[in-house]
């Protein structure tokens, strides 16, 4: 046989290999555990589990049409990231925000509970008095929460994410962080005062 | 600053406690089924060949194999699932499917519920929205359900016919859903008829299976592949079997298997792997019987495989061991009877045997293996039914049969939740014909009636059986 032979052979096999696997790849990438990384975050931003889906099934699907720009394996969390942000702010621009009601089963009443509250039933009137301040935050001020305190990201990852400076992204934050003090003082209050 | 931290573990502890449970897996399936949907990303576009590019392409091939390698790692139980369970629920004559299990949902027994005392079909799903019928895209408003194949939950195919179509025999259609049978789309199908020719050799098709999402064959008795997810088909002839008729075929462990009638005495089984048409032809064979009308199963289950051929009685067999078909005795050899086959796993084989139908009638038996069908016991009473017409093993607790009630004429699906114990009915179809009965998943089935008098119907189950819901198209 040969040599060209051989070498158009081995170059049509590679070929098909780069093809099928680049949805092997792109399987990898996107696997179970990303999936569900995105679905929380959808879901904490679009407060409905079938917008959440639907979202990162959008998010999913772009990157796939973009996998070709990911030029950097290890970059992988923060492209998706970024697409999935995109994707839960163009859901939010098509309705009304909502977030889950507290009487969505989806919402626990007991599990761990982090806070400084000892009594467990303080605990969750507090959990859900967070979880009530949380849903009335404006949908930029929820993103940067969501992304600082459930996904652990920093400043500067943040910035990355939702595409904004990282002194805008200091000041969403100040701004959500008192807005949610602000309303679980106010909480209290209004419980002292019936108390 | 402690007020701060206080703050920060409030929010963190809310949002834990918001967070929804894992990604359901209907989404996972969504989202596998992007590449094939979606074909052609931009991603990674196929450069010609050149001989500047053959470093590249063989680096980008070493480093697939370890992007694979990571998958499998990272999505071992998924993976492993999908390789050992690839034969989808699929439609065929006299055949009953061996079960599947989708990419990120596994099946486990207990996982069913009892049988209902009250059986149900539930009103039918919207049907898809489509082009206009007059399109040629169209799925056509006569359009009958003739076979069908899923892969997962969400991603299947079914191959019908327009009952309007102007010639006869009618073109082949296919349809596929992406979102487990609540929408359809036509896609292109093999340029060639529906058949009902049966063994007789011809292009026809009249079954239809896949294997993954883009490994896909229709048969019997002609055989189509295609390797594009349905976007084009060829026809292949099998080495060493020209003008053979592809009685039975299905895919399992990343191979498919085909048994094939060779027009005069035997049956003979080919394989490939699911991703190349590169066929080996085993040198069993496997002799017909004296009755009038020979009928194959094929069950396949990961690596192993059950061939039993009925022609009348129980006429002969052979068994997948370690990649090679072997002869093999089938349960009820010596029943006087035909007897069904289906497969929980690779160790647990089911058989329901008509004992005596062809000298003193017995009624319907059931026998079980627990060593991949090297030995089988009876099991249980005898099944309240006669007639059996397909029979299904999504788990290895529960087994699902179609057949005729005992006291009608009236085809009854009954199934058993304790491994054959006892049992319940679970739908009456009504005077009609069971073609197939399968399981993708522990809980999702799919069903097809038939009858002469009217038009065939696919029937889907989402609960395990308890309620089915006709499939609208």
């Amino acid at each position: 046989m040969a040599v060209k032979e051989i070498e158009i052979r081995e170059l049509r096999r590679a070929s098909t290999v780069m093809e099928t696997d680049r949805s092997t790849a792109f399987a990898h990438f996107v696997d179970g555990a990303a999936l569900d990384r995105a679905y929380r975050y959808a879901t904490l931003i679009l407060g409905d589990p079938a917008d959440a889906e639907d979202a990162t099934h959008d998010a999913a699907l772009r990157a796939w049409h973009r996998f070709g720009e990911l030029r950097d394996p290890t970059r992988f969390d923060a492209w998706f990231g970024r697409i999935l942000v995109n994707a839960c702010r163009d859901r939010q621009r098509g309705r009304r925000h909502e977030t889950l009601s507290l009487d969505d089963p989806a919402f626990p009443t007991e599990g761990p509970w982090l806070g400084v509250a000892t009594d467990p039933a303080e605990g969750v009137g507090r959990r859900q008095a967070m979880a009530a301040a949380l849903r009335v935050l404006r949908p930029e001020h929820l993103e940067v929460v969501v992304l600082r305190f459930y996904l652990d990201l920093t400043i500067d990852q943040i910035a990355e994410r939702t595409g904004a400076r990282a002194g805008t992204v200091k000041s969403r934050l100040h701004y959500a962080l008192r807005e949610l003090r602000g309303t679980l003082d106010e909480d209290s209050q209004k419980e002292q005062g019936n108390g | 600053m402690a007020d701060e931290r206080d703050l920060d573990a409030e929010i963190r502890a809310a949002l834990e406690a918001m967070a929804p449970r894992p990604a359901p897996d209907r989404l996972l399936d969504r989202v596998v089924a992007i590449p094939t949907a979606e074909p052609n990303s931009g991603a990674l576009r196929q450069s010609s060949p050149s001989r500047p590019r053959l470093g590249f392409g063989l680096a980008t091939a070493a480093i697939a194999a370890i992007v694979i390698a990571g998958a499998l790692y990272f999505r071992g139980g998924i993976q492993n699932g999908a390789s050992e369970t690839t034969p989808p629920a699929s439609a065929s004559s006299f055949a009953a499917e061996t079960p599947t299990q989708t990419p990120s949902q596994t099946s486990s027994e207990g996982t069913l519920t009892p049988a209902p005392s009250v059986v149900a079909v539930v009103p039918s799903l919207s049907p898809s929205p489509s082009p206009s019928p007059t399109s040629p895209d169209a799925i056509p408003a006569d359009f009958e359900p003739l076979s069908v194949t899923f892969v997962s939950a969400d991603m299947g195919w079914v191959l019908g016919m327009d009952l309007g179509c102007a010639s006869d025999p009618c073109p082949a259609i296919v349809v596929r859903t992406l979102d487990g049978g609540r929408t359809w789309t036509r896609i292109a199908a093999p340029p060639t008829s529906h058949s009902t020719t049966g063994l007789q050799a011809g292009n026809g098709v009249s079954n239809l299976r896949f294997a993954d999402a883009l490994d896909g064959w229709a048969f019997g008795p002609g055989l189509w592949a295609t390797h594009d997810g349905g976007k084009t088909w060829k026809q292949l002839t099998i080495p060493g079997l020209p003008g053979a008729a592809v009685a039975a075929l299905e895919a399992s462990a990343g191979a498919v298997q085909v048994v094939a009638y060779d027009g005069n005495t035997t049956f003979r089984i080919a394989s490939s792997p699911v991703s190349s048409d590169a066929w080996l032809l085993s040198a069993l064979k496997v002799p017909v019987g004296a009755g009038p009308v020979p009928e194959v199963q094929l069950v396949l289950q990961g690596q192993a495989g059950w061939l039993l051929e009925n022609d009348r009685v129980v006429t002969g067999g052979a068994r997948l061991v370690d990649g090679t078909w072997q002869a093999w005795q089938p349960p009820c050899f010596d029943v006087t009877g035909p007897a069904l086959l289906a497969a929980a796993n690779a160790q647990a084989v089911t058989a329901v045997c008509d004992v005596g139908q062809w000298s003193t009638p017995q009624g319907e038996h059931l026998y079980r293996s627990t060593d991949g069908g090297q030995t089988f016991a009876e099991t249980g009473p005898k099944l309240p039914v006669e007639g059996i017409s397909a029979i299904a093993a999504p788990t290895t607790s529960t087994i699902v049969v179609a057949a005729t009630g005992p006291s009608t004429n009236a085809i009854e699906v009954i199934a058993s939740r304790d491994g054959g114990l006892t049992w319940a009915s679970v739908l009456i179809p009504g005077p009609v014909q069971v073609a197939y009965l399968g399981f993708t998943t522990a809980t999702q089935g799919v069903l097809i009636t038939s009858d002469p008098g009217s038009r065939t119907q696919l029937l889907m189950t989402r609960d395990g059986g308890h309620t089915w819901t006709p499939v609208q198209f």
